[in-house]
This record gives C-alpha cells, structure tokens and sequence, in this order.
C-alpha cells in the first residue's frame, strides 16, 4: 500500500515538530552564530544551520572551511530561483534537522552541538527510521556538497584540472540579478 | 528567410495566430516542429526556458546547472528519494544528455504493440526516421580514441566476465572530449536539438518563443482554440505579467516526460482521461563508486563509449523476476556532483574525494515498471514514485553486478551510493545488498528518463494518446515526448522520441490537409 507521504504534510510536520523545539531552544539560546551577509532565501537561523551541517560534513585539515567557500551564500543563490516548492522543502528540511537531535538522544539543536554530537547525529539521522528525517539529512547533505566541491578553491586538492579549456566565467541572468539584490538589500 | 528566437526581453504582450504551436523544444518538441516545417506548415515552438547558446557555455558545473538543468538539478519525487532530471531551456534535455542514441529495440516495440495497442510505430515504420537522424546527427559508434579510462575498464571487466557489451552509439561531431556534457557541450560537437533541429527549424524561418511557459488551452467542442502563455522574466526566475495568445490549428504538448501529462492535468482533462498523469518510469539510476589503482579521469571524455547490455531484459519464472532489467554504463561526473552522489561525511567521504583522479565507477538504469504518477495541486507538481518489490529486486540485481564488474576491472575499493556508505569487501559478499529497502533519502538515486503519463494506446479509459500521438476525444491536440511510451524504452530514451515525433508529424500533416 502507498505510503500516505505528501510534501504538505512533510512541512507541516516539520513546522510543528519543529516550532515546538523551537521555542524550547529559544529559551536557551537563539541568537544566530555569526553574520552571513545578506541573503535573500535563508534567514540568519537557517544560515547558521547550513553552515553548521557543513562544518561537520566538510574536510577539515587542508582544505578550504565553508565560510572560505561561501557555501551558505552559493546555496542561497541556488535557491532563490528553483521553483517554490523546492525552497519551501528545503528550508523545511533544514528546520526538521535542526530540531530533530532530541529524538536521537542529543540534547540541542543541531546547530549548537558540539562537533563531534553533531556528526553523531547526522550519522544517525542518516540511519534514522524516519523516511523525512532520511531524506531532510540526505538532499541537504547533497546540496552542501555541491556547493563546497563546486567552488575552485577545492579542486586542486583532489587533483582537479578545472572546467575543460579554463574558459572565464559566463554568469547568466540569475546570477548577476542575485548579486544586484543582495547589493541592494545592503 | 531566418526566423527568430525571441527572449523574455523583447516579447511584448499580443496575439500570434500560426498553423501549429509547439510546446516544449527538447527532442520531441524540436523534432516534431522541424518536420512539421518541412512538411510546409508554419510553426511555433513555446519554451519556458531561456535561450542559451553554445556561446554562453563556460563548463563551470553549477553556472551550466542554472542554464541547461531545470531546477538546478534540484527537483525530486514527492517523498525525496529520487532526483529528477530534466532540461528547462532552448534544447530541452538533450543539451545536457550524454548523446547516447540507441534505436528502439525491436522487442519494446513489439511489446508495446502486442500489450498496449500501439500501431504504426513498427521497426519497419521507425527505419526512414532513423536513418535519416544519424546522418544529421551523425550518429556513429564510439571509436577508441573516445574512451576515457573508466569505460576502457569498464570493457575489460565485461570481457572477464564474459558479459555482453558494445560501443554505445554517439550524436556527435567533431567532439573534443572535454567531459561537459552534462554542463552542455560548448564546442557545439554534441549534437543537441539546440544545434540541430533548433537550428535548421530558425534558419528555415521558425519562431521560437524562449522564456514563454505554456498556461492555459481553451477548448471548443474536441477541439484546441488558443494557448495562452505567460512572459518568464529570466532574470528572477518567475512570471512577467506579459501575456501571450496564440491561435492554432493544431497544439502538440512536448514539454517532457515529467510535465507533459502535469500541463494536461492542469487543463482539467483528468476526468475524461483516466490514465493521464499516471504509468510512469524514470530509470532510477544507482551508481556504485570505486577507487582504482591508477587514475580513471572520470571528468573527461565522452561518458559512456561503452555499455553492458548483457542484461537489459529482465527475466522471470513463473511470474517471479530472476535477473536483469537494466543497462550498466560507466560513470561519468564532474567533482561537485560526484560529491553530492558519494556518501559520507567528513573524513569518510574526503577519504575518497581526494583520491578523485583514481576514483571511477559505474552507473545503471532500471527498465523499471512505470509505477509513477503525478498529481497538480494548483502550481505544485507531485510525482509519486514507489518503486515496488520487482523495481527494487531489479535495482539490487543491478548493484551486484555493478560491484562484480569493477572488481573485476581490478577496483581497489567500491561503494554503494547509499547514506550509510555502505563498502563491499569482495564480490563475492553482496549480502548487505539484499538489506537495502531502498526508502527514500535512503540512496542518493537520480532518475534521468522519464516515460508515460500520456500513455498511447486505442482505449481512452486506459491511454491517452491514440496511435497518431492525438489526444483521446480531440481532433487537434497532440503528444510528442517520452511520456506517450507505455513503458520505458529499455535503451536511453531520446533517439525513440525523436523517431516517434517523425511519425507524430506525419499524422499532424494528414490532419491538417484534411481540414
């Protein structure tokens, strides 16, 4: 029998899960990490999310940080022009795994785990019995992947040549209005 | 006589009336509009993507992802598990395809003529069409040359094996094996509807509307009066208010495999087709990843010169499925998206990418039963994909010999695409594969080829395009993508939609001159 599984559902769930945590964790602490520039698809709280789910995803020694890749910026980019419904899961995903820790035994947000929790967590996330927390886990560590190994300053380490023929970059449309946006919300 | 592409900044708001509107431009739509022309009519195409040229091509992985992939490679079924892949862009598609152009094999078609009542789309009825496709597409075989490292071993691991493999059929010209594309090909060598049928059809006078999505058919008694389309505003990624309407004798949907059946149930024609939106495959497309002594460069070069096609047929006894179903590819991705596909986190996952130049692997679609379906809420687009127990013993059958192939092609290491990472010891323990339930989120999973939602077939309670791809109960609105097969095609779908447009654009043409 199909699994009775909608993306409304999946958000719906999320949000109320998540608001509930949320206002726990609030009580605590729930000032955002550090300033990310503008953005104009991520608030600061997602921001800080994306940044610390790279931070345990990421190489450490050697290589680029997510900061230096501007992962959290690339990301919202990318997300600013896929269709609604896209950016409307995603950042529900990123609120799901945010505010799920507690119910694999961490206490905290996902953000404000110690490193070495944090990658526990998403370790266990990644095995979890819950096809939203899976896939909230899976599509965001995707994305933060793309992003970092998109950025030159990772491919020479991996033995990366570079884009054939080492032409300059050719920004389309979306990607000079992103920067005239941000620059206006400035 | 040139005709034009005209782009989101020079289109005012108005009335167009032409013979026959095109919507969509990848390989069904840019085919059917160009033999449409040649046949005489004048023709407009409708494409909500932008017009890039080959010249605006940069082969940086995420930049040619904003261009040529609708979405940004970012659109997935309902529940997540698997990433949907389509082009949203002049060319459709076909500008980011491998280039693979397989004919149909004779057993599909006869399958979907015995099963599902397709006529006129015979072996015998597709020939003209092809043979006319490879000389302009200059379809061919992969030579040597055009081998990277990954499909070489590839070969010598199907041999060792014994397993049945070929040279994969190119649309290619002049290729200079840079590996993009999946980022389109910005020398032009791939042969894309973009430099092709796209081409020909606006040197022979064509309009082509870019940025310009297809909104609303109205209907009058079985037929199409007008379509109305909305102005994208490029930049922004959203509607600009600017309106287009367009009065024709004939509309043909092209818009893909994962839309076309969506666009319809949008019309509200959901009652009265009972199987619009639903039957769909997608090739779910696992890959297995693995490390080799010595450097693959897996980046460069054409992606699959060489497939395994011993296995393309599943088989059955008594009903129950027993082996095969899916052709094994060698795998090819630039560093960013082999990233996102390898799992792990951390040291784990680094642990490979920075053996990047030695890292290789293979890729596979499944034939798998179309068990899709797609829903519209307002403008949300669900496609519900639950693969099923024959779909997933299908994707395992295929992990297997994935794993036993690259040992065989002496692999050092190899792992599954699933979160967990899961690493394969030896060919010979693949019992971690029989575990895998394949939930969503569970195995990072693209699919590529969609088929069906419009399904063709004589019984309008069970199809939704007759043989002569018109839709059931209309006498001058039309199907001309993937989604009309009744199945997957077993083989990489674009050559079939193209030779199945020819035959779509023989029936309008009659249609037409009946009138």
């Amino acid at each position: 029998m199909e699994q009775a599984f909608s993306r409304r559902r999946f958000l719906k769930y999320a949000l109320i899960g998540g608001g509930g945590l949320f206002a726990l964790g609030a009580a605590f602490r729930f000032w955002p990490r550090k300033n990310h520039g503008r953005l104009l698809s991520l608030n600061r709280y997602l921001a800080d999310v994306v940044e610390a789910f790279a931070e345990v995803s990421l190489p450490q020694a050697g290589m680029p940080d997510a900061t230096a890749t501007q992962i959290v910026r690339r990301l919202d980019e990318e997300l600013t022009f896929v269709a609604e419904q896209i950016r409307a899961d995603f950042i529900a995903a990123l609120y799901l795994i945010e505010f799920a820790p507690g119910a694999y035994g961490f206490l905290g947000r996902m953000s404000r785990l110690e490193p070495d929790k944090r990658v526990q967590y998403l370790k266990k996330a990644a095995g979890s019995g819950s096809d939203y927390v899976r896939a909230a886990a899976s599509n965001i560590r995707m994305l933060v992947m793309l992003c970092y190994y998109g950025h030159p300053a990772t491919w020479k380490r991996i033995g990366y040549d570079g884009p054939f023929g080492a032409f300059p970059e050719k920004l389309s449309e979306q990607r000079r209005r992103y920067r005239e946006l941000v620059a206006e919300k400035s | 006589m040139t005709g034009k592409i005209h782009q989101f900044d020079t289109i005012k708001p108005g009335k167009i009336k032409t013979d026959v509107v095109v919507i969509g431009s990848g390989c069904g739509g840019a085919t059917v509009a160009r033999k449409l022309q040649q046949q005489g009519w004048q023709v407009t195409i409708v494409e909500q993507g932008g017009y890039y040229p080959t010249g605006s091509f940069d082969n940086n992985e995420l930049n040619m992802a904003g261009k040529v992939s609708a979405d940004r490679n970012m659109m997935t079924s309902n529940d997540g598990a698997y990433n949907l892949l389509s082009g949203d862009n002049v060319g459709g598609a076909s500008v980011h395809y491998w280039a693979d152009s397989y004919r149909t094999p004779d057993d599909r078609l006869e399958l979907w003529q015995k099963q599902y009542g397709v006529r006129g789309h015979s072996a015998r009825d597709l020939k003209p069409a092809f043979d006319e496709l490879d000389k302009r597409l200059n379809v061919h075989p992969a030579t040597d040359e055009y081998l990277n490292g990954m499909n070489h071993l590839l070969e010598a691991g199907a041999k060792k094996l014994g397993w049945k493999g070929h040279r994969v059929p190119q649309a290619r010209k002049n290729c200079q094996k840079s590996g993009h594309c999946m980022q389109g090909c910005a020398f032009g060598a791939k042969q894309s509807q973009l430099v092709t049928h796209i081409e020909d059809f606006v040197a022979a006078g064509g309009e082509l509307y870019a940025d310009t999505r297809a909104k609303k058919l109205e209907f009058s008694t079985g037929s199409v009066r007008t379509l109305t389309c909305a102005v994208m505003n490029r930049p922004e990624a959203r509607e600009s208010g600017v309106l287009l309407e367009i009065e024709a004798k004939a509309f043909v949907v092209a818009t893909g495999g994962f839309s076309s059946g969506a666009f319809l149930l949008n019309q509200g024609l959901g009652a009265a087709l009972p199987a619009l939106g639903k039957y769909i495959a997608m090739n779910p497309s696992p890959i297995v990843h693995a490390l080799y002594r010595k450097p693959v460069i897996q980046w460069r070069n054409i992606p699959a010169g060489f497939g395994i096609d011993q296995f393309r047929l599943a088989t059955y006894k008594d009903g129950k499925y027993v082996e095969g179903g899916y052709l094994l590819m060698p795998n090819q991705l630039q560093p960013a998206t082999l990233a996102a596909m390898l799992p792990g986190y951390g040291r784990d996952h680094f642990e490979w990418m920075e053996m990047l130049p030695n890292l290789g692997g293979t890729i596979g679609w499944i034939d798998d039963l179309p068990v899709g379906h797609v829903e519209v809420d307002g403008n949300r687009r669900k496609l519900h994909y639950i693969p099923g127990e024959t779909n997933k013993a299908m994707l395992r059958d295929l992990l297997k010999k994935q794993v036993q192939v690259n040992f065989a092609a002496g692999a050092q290491r190899v792992m599954l695409s699933d979160l967990r990472g899961t690493e394969i010891k030896s060919p010979e323990d693949l019992s971690a594969i029989d575990r895998l339930d394949f939930k969503p989120g569970s195995f990072a999973m693209a699919s590529p080829h969609p088929a069906g939602g419009c399904r063709m077939g004589e019984d309008p309670q069970a199809s939704v395009v007759n043989s002569e791809h018109r839709v059931h109960g209309f006498n001058n609105l039309y199907v001309s993508d993937p989604s009309v097969f009744p199945t997957a095609v077993s083989v990489d779908p674009s050559y079939t939609i193209m030779a199945f447009s020819y035959i779509a654009a023989q029936h309008i043409d009659q249609q037409l001159r009946k009138k």
